[in-house]
């Protein structure tokens, strides 16, 4: 008889508590779920056709000034966009000023780059192309080039009225950049409501993420990031957005929250790429960084045990896509030059 | 069969035909269901195959479109914008209509809601597809995962159709299924009870017939066994049973009559029917039996009773009278013998009795004395006394060496010792009787060798006319030159072997050598006129008798004149009838010399010498003997030749002694003479020697020795 109610009240117990676990995880669920749409602009509308073209111009090393380099040179799909090294060796032979920064889920970013220099997507595009270190080309080349190629002459000839153009040009990659998004991820099975998707672990690591770590500060929505520029004491000599609001001092220091979706795939981290490890990054962040006016509020000392922020990192893992893989386009073929 | 009767045949075929009617329309009846439920069941599967096919279909379309789009949106080929909704409003139409061709095929089983909820699906999907396949104009692309969960949601949507629609057609197959169970067991049952009706029925039927022919037979049994008496149960029924009962009734009263019959047979083959005692073989198979199951310590007897003067008093007072004598006799025989003795009439006036019990001197005599007691107490008939007497002969199956033939024969010769005796005495069988008997054997097989080694002579007896001085004939006397007891008259040996068929062999030896005899005289010129011979009564009634003695005389070269046949006066004088007559007449019609012997010695001599015509009589010793001195015997012979010589018969007087009886006779006329006094009987040879001398004594004198 006694044995009987034991069990009942032990059923009770864990009946009582998993309600109370209840109401957090749905509200977790609806912060972290992902929209069922992107938003493209009114005057860059999507058309698939336009996406191909942009696919194309991005694996096309004809866009550079040597012919070797095309954008995915440096956002390598693989790399979830990035690149192993640190800083990519550019066009001049020298790693460039920063981490080539992932290009998924910038659809609904305002700003571009690690310091946001430009406001939109078609804007970054050409930057990386004219740039004497990266593709050093110019767009009259890209765009003479492009012209010999009878291909991209009559698709650019039929999708825009006024051709094969810079602006064209830089719409259609744009384009194409807007359909990138990361790949369904664990953590996204268990935002639709599968419970064993993610491990214990993982789900302690959510709730120290959004709790005692204070990561959803920044990293916050679908995508983990609020787009926005925060300094989190990073030991540097880059002032970031603080180049571009030098009144801003809390500009200074400051660089764009990166998505973190894919983040265990795109190692090495921060904007020079010197933290190899997300251990790395979360000791950073669990020593509080470098004390300075600019550095935001919310990047303190934590005090996280190793086992804490092991659970982080197995949180982390959880948002790495199931699929990363992305396929290659047919490029047109080079015409022998007569 | 007439109307009023059943057949048995209804009885049997009826439940036959209702079982056989029973389990045929059961067997329909089931395989009907079973074909039924069968094809109702392929139908569903069929629906549930069809609408697997379908889903499948509808998956697969579903797939492809979504492969296509996926291919659209992977953005690694610039496809025209045509091209895409061309392909995509195909692919979209062939989507549609699998999904319409599965709702129609499920549309009994799933519940619309599911149905709106597939179309809905797939709609919200289409529309999705479209813009993010640039079809639609929008600001807000569906990213791929989107479609995908949207895609996910209509296959499983269909999977949910699916199962939906296989759960009613299972549901369907399994009310199918369920139904026919019960169906089945209700065949089932429904057979089950009839075939144990209809079986009840028919056993009852089968039962009701086997114990009628159990009945039937064991009442036949019965009647077998003799039981004439049995009621046939079920005679009164109106059908082949019936009709057998009847005929085994019918069997029986023929069967009990037969039987009776059969005993009546039987008892009247074993019994003789006026005394009501057991036959003669009766008697023979009793005796069988005794030998058979000899117990080498028990005794029997055997008592052979035959009345005295039987025959007088049957030919005084008829054969009723005589019936009469017969069953008063056996009365008093049943009436003296135990229990356990058997009497049996063996013959006209003989009964023979087979005794166990009495089976001691002391008991067979007190018995055989009551018998004879009994049976000369006089009977009345019709008013006259009649009266029997009774000899008896004893004889014991122990001293009979336990031969039931040697029994019968040792009581034979004492009932023989008995009436020699003097008659109405009974007398046990002696050895003196058995000891002869013996003898008697003994001398058959002498005689038997003895007429192989020819020791069968005939011997010649002269028979001489006194007053012509000359032998006139020979009388050829058979004798028998027995090795160790000498020459033996007939008298030893004659009965014997007539009683067991040597009779012939020794009348042919008669016959042979006299006639060889004379002949040879005839051939040394010795005047022998006839040689005569005996015959019996019993070899004169042998048919080839005088034939042979034909063949032997003409053979010889004699003829029939030369033979004399001697014949005592009861051959002629007896029954008319009797062969031996016609036969002695036919001899003297053939030329034969007819002599009567022992003249004077039967019944009524005299007057038979008319009747039959000889050629001459042979007056008996008793006459002649003392003739000289006996006055009466003279006055008869005188007669008697007298007679004779009137009659034109030859007289011969069989003289033995003395010359003055020769002398007698001689002046009584009469003048032949056979005897001792002239000459004994000799062999051939002798008797030759005899006549060669007497030829040259007479030529010398006339002196008749």
């Amino acid at each position: 008889m006694g044995h009987f109610f034991l069990q009942l009240i032990c059923v009770g117990t864990i009946a009582v508590f998993s309600q109370l676990g209840q109401p957090d995880d749905q509200k977790l669920r609806d912060e972290f779920r992902r929209p069922d749409v992107i938003s493209f602009p009114e005057d860059a509308p999507y058309f698939p056709q336009v996406a191909a073209l942009g696919k194309k111009l991005f694996f096309d090393p004809r866009l550079s000034g040597a012919q070797n380099m095309s954008c995915a040179s440096c956002h390598n799909p693989s790399f979830g966009w990035e690149t192993p090294a640190a800083r990519t060796i550019g066009a001049m032979n020298e790693p460039l000023d920063r981490h080539a920064p992932t290009i998924e889920n910038l659809a609904e970013a305002k700003r571009l780059h690690w310091d946001g220099k430009v406001g939109s997507l078609e804007e970054q595009a050409s930057q990386p192309i004219t740039h004497p270190k990266e593709m050093n080309n110019t767009i009259d080349d890209v765009v003479e080039r492009l012209l010999q190629l009878p291909e991209y002459k009559s698709w650019f000839e039929t999708l825009f009225d006024d051709g094969i153009s810079g602006g064209t040009i830089v719409r259609s990659i744009a384009t194409y950049e807007r359909t990138l998004r990361s790949g369904h991820a664990p953590f996204d099975d268990w935002i639709n409501g599968d419970d064993d998707a993610i491990s214990q672990q993982a789900r302690a690591g959510l709730d120290l993420f959004t709790g005692k770590a204070k990561c959803a500060a920044c990293h916050s929505g679908w995508a983990f990031t609020d787009y926005e520029f925060h300094d989190i004491g990073l030991d540097t000599d880059d002032i970031g957005r603080g180049k571009y609001e030098p009144d801003n001092a809390q500009a200074q220091f400051a660089f764009k929250t990166p998505t973190l979706r894919n983040v265990a795939i795109r190692a090495p981290y921060m904007h020079r790429g010197n933290i190899q490890s997300l251990r790395n990054v979360l000791r950073h962040y669990n020593e509080g960084g470098l004390s300075r006016p600019s550095k935001s509020e919310d990047v303190t000392e934590l005090e996280l045990t190793d086992s804490e922020m092991d659970a982080i990192i197995a949180f982390l893992e959880t948002l790495s896509a199931n699929n990363v893989h992305v396929t290659t386009p047919a490029l047109p073929p080079e015409v022998p030059k007569r | 069969m007439n109307g009023g009767s059943r057949s048995l045949r209804v009885s049997i075929f009826l439940p036959l035909a209702m079982l056989l009617i029973i389990g045929s329309s059961a067997m329909f009846w089931i395989s009907e269901t079973a074909r039924n439920s069968h094809e109702y069941a392929e139908i569903h599967q069929q629906q549930v195959t069809k609408a697997l096919e379908v889903v499948v279909s509808s998956k697969a379309s579903i797939a492809e479109i979504d492969r296509y789009v996926g291919e659209v949106t992977s953005f690694d080929r610039i496809i025209p914008q045509d091209e895409i909704s061309e392909t995509f409003t195909s692919l979209r139409r062939k989507v549609l209509a699998d999904l319409k061709e599965l709702t129609l095929h499920v549309e009994m089983g799933v519940d619309a809601e599911t149905l709106l909820e597939l179309e809905r699906s797939a709609i919200e999907w289409a529309d999705n597809a479209e813009i993010a396949l640039g079809l639609r104009p929008s600001s807000n692309i569906p990213t791929f995962e989107n479609l995908s969960v949207k895609k996910n949601r209509i296959q499983s949507t269909m999977s949910s159709v699916y199962a939906q629609a296989r759960i009613f057609e299972e549901r369907a197959m399994i009310e199918n299924r369920s139904r026919f169970r019960e169906h089945m067991t209700a065949a089932q049952i429904s057979l089950i009870v009839l075939l144990i009706v209809g079986g009840l029925i028919a056993f009852y039927r089968a039962n009701h017939l086997a114990s009628a022919l159990q009945r039937l037979s064991s009442d036949m049994t019965r009647i077998r066994n003799g039981q004439f008496n049995v009621q046939v149960e079920d005679a009164t029924r109106k059908d082949e049973i019936g009709e057998m009962a009847r005929n085994v009734a019918s069997f029986s009263r023929d069967l009990q009559e037969l039987t009776a019959t059969k005993e009546h047979v039987e008892y009247l083959a074993l019994h003789d029917p006026l005394t009501g005692l057991r036959n003669r073989r009766c008697m023979d198979r009793k005796l069988d039996e005794i030998h058979g199951t000899d117990n080498s310590d028990e005794e029997w007897i055997a008592m052979h009773i035959d009345l005295d003067r039987f025959k007088i008093a049957n030919d005084t007072h008829g054969h009723h009278a005589g019936d009469e004598i017969l069953r008063a006799v056996a009365q008093v025989l049943n009436q003296q013998v135990s229990p356990s003795d058997l009497i049996f009439r063996v013959g006209g006036d003989e009964f023979l009795v087979l005794s166990r019990e009495n089976a001691t001197q002391e008991k067979a005599t007190k018995l055989a004395a009551s018998i004879i007691r009994g049976a000369s107490t006089p009977i009345r008939y019709n008013g006259a006394k009649l009266q029997v007497n009774a000899s008896i002969g004893i004889a014991f199956y122990s001293q009979s060496e336990r031969d039931p033939e040697l029994l019968l024969s040792n009581a034979d010769l004492a009932l023989y010792d008995a009436k020699a005796a003097g008659r109405g005495l009974f007398k046990f069988s002696s050895k003196a009787q058995r000891i002869q008997r013996e003898r008697q054997r003994t001398t058959l097989e002498q005689l038997k060798r003895g007429l192989a080694k020819q020791e069968l002579l005939v011997h010649f007896q002269p028979q001489v006319d006194v007053s012509a001085k000359r032998v006139i004939g020979m009388e050829a006397l058979l004798r028998w030159d027995h090795p160790e007891r000498g020459t033996l008259a007939p008298i030893h040996f004659l009965d014997l072997a007539m009683d067991n068929g040597l009779g012939d062999e020794l009348t042919s030896i008669c016959i042979q050598q006299s006639i060889e005899a004379l002949k040879n005289w005839r051939d040394l010129a010795i005047d022998v006129p006839r040689v005569s011979l005996n015959f019996a009564a019993n070899q004169l009634r042998n048919p080839g008798l005088i034939d042979e003695l034909n063949q032997r005389v003409c053979d010889s070269g004699l003829s029939s004149r030369d033979i004399s046949i001697e014949i005592v006066e009861s051959v002629l004088f007896g029954d008319r009838e009797d062969l031996a007559i016609s036969q002695v007449k036919r001899l003297r019609d053939l030329g034969y010399k007819i002599e009567l012997d022992d003249f004077g010695t039967g019944h009524a001599s005299i007057s038979n010498l008319t009747r039959f015509k000889v050629d001459r009589i042979k007056l008996d010793r008793m006459f002649v003997s003392d003739i000289d001195s006996n006055k009466d015997k003279h006055t008869i012979v005188s007669a008697l030749t007298d007679l004779a010589g009137k009659l034109d018969i030859e007289c011969l007087a069989e003289c033995g002694e003395t010359p003055s009886e020769r002398d007698e006779l001689l002046s009584l006329g009469c003048t032949q003479f056979q005897g001792y006094l002239f000459s004994r009987p000799q062999s051939q040879p002798a008797i030759t020697l005899w006549l060669l001398h007497r030829n040259s004594i007479e030529v010398s004198s006339n002196q008749a020795v």
